[in-house]
């Protein structure tokens, strides 16, 4: 489970993020909207630990992760958080593949079993038949497909997306419906922020923050 | 541990554009301060060797701080000190040639010396003794000899002693050139026409030298020689060598303070080039932060990647400096160690490479090179991925 | 001139020096030295390279016993 309590977050003494508290169960999706500059992006930010809170705190199973060690944090990251950005955050010189390696990179598999997920991922994302195209020559569409597979390729217990399917046509926005339904299946947590009326019937709770937010 | 090393090599090479001139410039100067080091070593050895053979003690004439010529009758005199195995007179001087400003340096010879003979012939010079004697000769070095061919004295010379009589000398042969670090400007004669064209008298010479039985009692006959004659002085082989040292040091000391001074300003720019890391670069590590890569890890593939950089020019830059020095010669810089404004000297360099030179080496070069990056680096990697993500 | 990579003492000095050296039985380097050449020639002619008197002290030393 996770659970928000009181978080808050300020930039330059301006406060984006008041009390935000919120708890989602595993198996759930859960929707974060709200008005552009509502701090959608900033929240998801607190929730993937790229970003720790002014104050209170976001804890996943009990534990704390706004208190973890930077190490501690980058191995959160690595192992359960797979974060699908709005912008297309790639490394744009290697390939699909590379870019799926450089997270992989990380939990010393066996080749195959590598290749595996890769593929299973790849497919899943309906980009495997750009697998072997440089970033930098893809279309927006197919860069999301792979920022998209790269979330999902080492197989998370909590999907983050910010605005997913924003350079999806519709076709690739059910394959990222199918992902976002298996990861229900398997009990595990997605966090949503969209603006997207097509991804509203996985909605299972939400939030919308300029509500929850004092001015 | 192979993904790692896969994963920066992989970056590395596609980036290799943004790191090719911190490569060249680095190899340049790997290069450079390995070609000072080589000759510079590679002279001073065999500089050191030759010395090995030399007479343990030198005896001059001293009047009025200058060396004067001495009398020819105190080699007797000190062979009879006790302790002194050997001695022998020497003649040579220095000769110059006005027109141009250039001075050969005659040495006489006892041509009737088996040694010296021997010694002749080790250096292919076969000496029909004969015919040698039979007129005036010498032997000359090759700097001497690329000289007097330019002025066409292809058979003889003529010299002219103090007194400006002439004295007409055949060429006999030429000496090899790898001599040329100690003979290249050397003209060898009979030691009576080497006094006649330097000024010294019949029964006087330049010099003296001696050897010891015992290198203990080194001090005992420095002494004996002092008191013996007043107006001398005593040159032991351990002076020389310290001159020796001085004179390398010293060069090699220019050098190295340029190189200093090259290698600080590099290594500044290098600090400020990735304190103000391109965009893509800040992006790189806050895209790699993103998805679990640790700070210690982003560091660690920076780190193999300029390691890789680095080691590759320090291995390239030795390696031409090798080529450079021991296969073509070291022009240029071999001006400058040798000098130009005598005779020109073709000398060739004994390959010769220690391990404290290339020690030496990647202490300058490759340790500042990574303590300069790794400052700037580790600021980049801690700087909150969220602050370029948004 | 070797081409092979040559470490420490496996290679042996120029031999023409040396025996050169031993010919003449002088200790010299025929360079000019460029820049430094006025005070530092290595031949023995020239008089500053070399030490000064060092035996002065110990003259003094021995005649005053």
């Amino acid at each position: 489970m996770m659970v928000l309590k009181d978080v808050c977050k300020e930039f330059h003494q301006e406060r984006v993020l008041d009390e935000i508290n919120f708890e989602v169960k595993k198996g759930t999706v859960f929707f974060i909207k709200g008005e552009s500059g509502s701090g959608k992006s900033t929240l998801l930010h607190i929730i993937a630990a790229l970003m720790k809170p002014t104050s209170g705190y976001v804890s996943i199973d009990g534990i704390n992760i706004s208190q973890l060690t930077d190490t501690h944090l980058a191995t959160y990251r690595a192992n359960q958080i797979g974060y699908i950005t709005q912008n297309f955050y790639l490394l744009e010189e290697l390939n699909v593949i590379q870019n799926l390696e450089a997270a992989l990179v990380l939990h010393n598999l066996q080749p195959l079993q590598q290749k595996q997920k890769i593929e299973q991922a790849l497919k899943a994302a309906n980009i495997w038949h750009k697998r072997d195209a440089e970033v930098a020559t893809l279309s927006g569409g197919e860069k999301q497909r792979c920022v998209i597979a790269r979330a999902i390729v080492h197989q998370p217990d909590i999907l983050v997306c910010d605005e997913p399917t924003a350079n999806l046509d519709k076709g690739n926005g059910e394959f990222f419906k199918e992902i976002v339904r298996s990861f229900k299946e398997q009990n595990k947590i997605v966090i949503l922020a969209t603006h997207d009326s097509f991804l509203s019937d996985l909605e299972d709770e939400g939030i919308v923050l300029g509500e929850n937010v004092l001015k | 541990m192979l993904n790692r090393f896969y994963f920066a090599l992989l970056l590395l090479y596609k980036h290799k554009k943004e790191h090719s001139s911190v490569f060249i410039i680095s190899t340049f100067l790997v290069f450079l301060v390995s070609s000072v080091l080589f000759l510079s070593s590679s002279m001073k050895r065999d500089l050191f060797a030759t010395l090995e053979s030399q007479a343990d003690i030198t005896v001059q004439k001293y009047i009025g701080g200058r060396v004067v010529n001495l009398p020819e009758q105190w080699v007797d005199e000190f062979l009879e000190l006790p302790g002194v195995s050997s001695a022998s007179a020497r003649v040579y001087g220095e000769y110059y040639y006005e027109t141009k400003e250039r001075h050969f340096f005659i040495v006489g010879i006892d041509f009737f010396d088996e040694n010296a003979l021997k010694l002749l012939d080790d250096l292919g010079i076969k000496i029909d003794i004969d015919k040698f004697l039979e007129r005036d000769s010498m032997i000359i070095g090759s700097g001497v000899k690329e000289f007097f061919d330019t002025f066409e004295y292809k058979k003889y010379y003529i010299f002219r002693n103090p007194q400006r009589e002439k004295r007409k000398v055949y060429i006999y042969d030429s000496l090899p050139s790898e001599g040329d670090l100690v003979g290249s400007d050397l003209i060898l004669m009979e030691k009576d026409v080497a006094k006649e064209i330097l000024g010294i008298d019949a029964e006087s010479v330049s010099d003296i030298v001696l050897n010891i039985a015992n290198k203990d009692e080194l001090q005992t006959i420095e002494n004996k020689l002092a008191i013996s004659h007043f107006d001398t002085r005593i040159i032991t082989k351990q002076d020389i060598k310290n001159n020796y040292t001085n004179l390398f040091n010293y060069k090699g000391g220019v050098f190295l303070s340029l190189y200093v001074v090259v290698i600080v300003t590099f290594l500044l720019v290098l600090f400020q080039r990735y304190l103000s890391i391109s965009e893509n670069g800040v992006k790189e590590v806050a895209i790699l932060r993103s998805i679990g890569w640790t700070i210690e890890r982003i560091i660690a593939m920076k780190l193999i990647q300029n390691g890789v950089i680095i080691v590759w020019a320090y291995l390239l830059g030795v390696i031409l400096a090798y080529f450079y020095v021991f296969v073509f010669g070291a022009p240029l810089l071999k001006q400058i160690f040798l000098g130009g404004a005598n005779l020109q000297n073709m000398t060739s360099f004994t390959p010769y490479i220690t391990f404290s030179d290339l020690f030496l080496i990647f202490l300058f070069f490759v340790v500042p090179f990574l303590l300069s990056i790794i400052i700037p680096l580790w600021k980049l990697s801690v700087s909150e991925p969220s602050e370029v993500l948004r | 001139m070797g081409f092979v990579f040559v470490l420490g003492e496996t290679n042996s000095p120029n031999q023409t020096l040396s025996k050169l050296s031993q010919l003449i039985q002088i200790p010299r380097i025929s360079l000019s030295t460029g820049f430094l050449e006025e005070n530092y020639s290595v031949t023995p002619t020239q008089n500053r390279l070399y030490p000064q008197m060092k035996n002065y002290n110990q003259m003094d030393f021995v005649y005053a016993q």
